[in-house]
């Protein structure tokens, strides 16, 4: 018996010939053909299938997938592609928090929730935001790490700078002061 | 090939009238994240009929009256989290929640599935005891009002039957000069379950120099959350004494019934147990204190 849902998935409206037993994890990887969220512990521990519904992140193999009717899906498809990166996936690559790849989507799906409602946290608040992700390969220092340069980015963005502004910006307050003034260790 | 019926309730009395018609195959369906693991890690019965409950919108708000909190069934982990009402008045309920699994789980886990699910490590369910909560069940029979502890009846057993579903959890709000707190242990700090907690409920006296009334559970060490009386009884009436918590904790240990499993031996969870009560105790004291008794 196969059954109708319709949701939206990234933004567009979309219908999937379903059974009743799928979870929105099978839904999204194996009908639906989304490459980024990933099949890993399929109990809820690891994040790595990590998607927003509504808002929310959460772990798309505890959810049944009938109970997604009507309701928003977002996947990293939803964020950026290769030549127009969203600033956490330009931050993940740039800090190299990701290693293997496969917790990737996962953390940044995480992320994105959590920084869509809290745009300015502490550290610890992201520690705790990525607390549901599991990474096996870089550890948890980058990602976080990553969060932050990326929430610093958009704030660049919302002021109005380009990345290449901000650091021009950045050169000319450094301009003709030393390096000790400026407190600026080089690595 | 068969597959199993899923069926979404609009309210409750659809839920109940739905859960009747599917007499012993019904299952509910409320945050998913203790049922779907079950369905993830086996093949599904057929024959089940999942009646989901999470589209029911009079079961998702926490309510107060003058002197309780009303939370209803569907009310999310994360809610419990957040909410300042919660914080103001069920504190030990608002840290269990806060420490319980990761936020993707939060996000969807509910009170309603803790009680439901009975598991002994779950962390809500303990504060609830603290807590004195009692739980609105309905069903085709009708409404009932029952402690926590009358519908959790052992490992994963509850005393519902396969028409009735919780609606409310009910917790009287502290009175003046009272705090409740949780505390857990686990192998990590996120996404662990309890190899032990402990909640307690703290009513100070007036002059909050000594104990006047206090409520001590003990989670994840026996088949169900249970209550520490010993502590209890050893504590009321007693003066404010840091050594004496420290040495009557220890009558934490002798109510528990800790088996070894994965997450802890049975003689950890002996010796931890006790600490954790002693922690709590401690904690709800100072809170009490630094709030100047005012509530």
């Amino acid at each position: 018996m196969k059954l109708t849902i319709r949701f939206k998935l990234n933004g567009k409206a979309v219908s999937a010939a379903i059974t009743p037993e799928m979870t929105l994890l099978t839904v999204l990887k194996d009908v639906m053909l989304v490459n980024s969220v990933k099949r890993a512990c399929v109990s809820g521990e690891c994040g790595a299938c990590t998607v927003i519904v509504d808002g929310k992140a959460m772990n798309a193999c505890l959810i049944l997938a009938m109970t997604i009717e009507d309701k928003n899906v977002e996947t990293l498809e939803n964020l950026g592609a290769p030549d127009r990166l969203h600033p956490l996936q330009k931050a993940f690559v740039e800090m190299g928090a990701s290693q293997c790849g496969f917790c990737t989507p996962g953390f940044i799906m995480a992320a994105k929730a959590f920084l869509d409602e809290n745009p300015d946290p502490t550290e610890e608040q992201i520690r705790v935001a990525l607390s549901g992700n599991l990474c096996r390969c870089t550890g948890y220092v980058k990602p976080v790490k990553a969060v932050q340069q990326a929430i610093q980015e958009m704030k660049d963005i919302e002021s109005g700078l380009t990345p290449v502004q901000a650091i021009q910006g950045a050169a000319r307050i450094m301009q003709g002061h030393s390096a000790e003034e400026l407190n600026i260790q080089i690595h | 090939m068969q597959y199993i019926t899923y069926l979404k309730a609009n309210t409750v009395e659809d839920a109940v009238g739905k859960l009747h018609g599917a007499g012993d195959n019904a299952v509910i369906l409320a945050g998913g994240t203790d049922l779907l693991v079950g369905f993830n890690s086996h093949s599904v019965d057929p024959s089940t009929t999942i009646v989901y409950i999470g589209e029911i919108e009079t079961i998702k708000a926490i309510k107060e009256t003058e002197a309780e909190l009303l939370v209803g069934s569907m009310v999310t982990t994360t809610q419990l989290a957040e909410s300042p009402v919660i914080g103001r008045y069920a504190g030990a309920l608002q840290q269990a929640a806060q420490e319980s699994a990761g936020p993707q789980v939060r996000n969807r886990a509910t009170i309603g599935g803790n009680i439901a699910t009975a598991s002994p490590a779950g962390d809500l369910i303990t504060a609830l005891y603290a807590l004195d909560a009692s739980v609105t069940v309905v069903g085709t029979s009708g409404s009932v009002r029952m402690k926590i502890g009358e519908i959790i009846t052992g490992v994963k057993r509850t005393s519902l039957s396969k028409d009735q579903m919780i609606t409310e959890i009910i917790i009287p709000k502290k009175s003046p000069g009272s705090e409740s707190a949780f505390e857990k242990i686990g192998k990590r700090k996120a996404m662990t379950i309890s190899a032990a907690s402990a909640a307690c409920q703290v009513t100070l006296s007036k002059d909050q120099k000594s104990i006047a009334e206090i409520k001590v559970a003990v989670g994840a060490a026996a088949p169900t959350v249970v209550f520490a009386h010993g502590v209890e009884d050893a504590l009321r009436g007693r003066a404010i004494d840091d050594q004496l918590v420290k040495d009557v904790s220890k009558l934490a240990a002798e109510v528990i019934n800790p088996i070894t499993d994965q997450r802890a031996t049975k003689w950890y969870r002996q010796e931890v147990v006790p600490v954790l009560v002693y922690n709590t105790i401690m904690k709800a004291i100072s809170q009490v204190q630094k709030a100047g008794g005012v509530a």
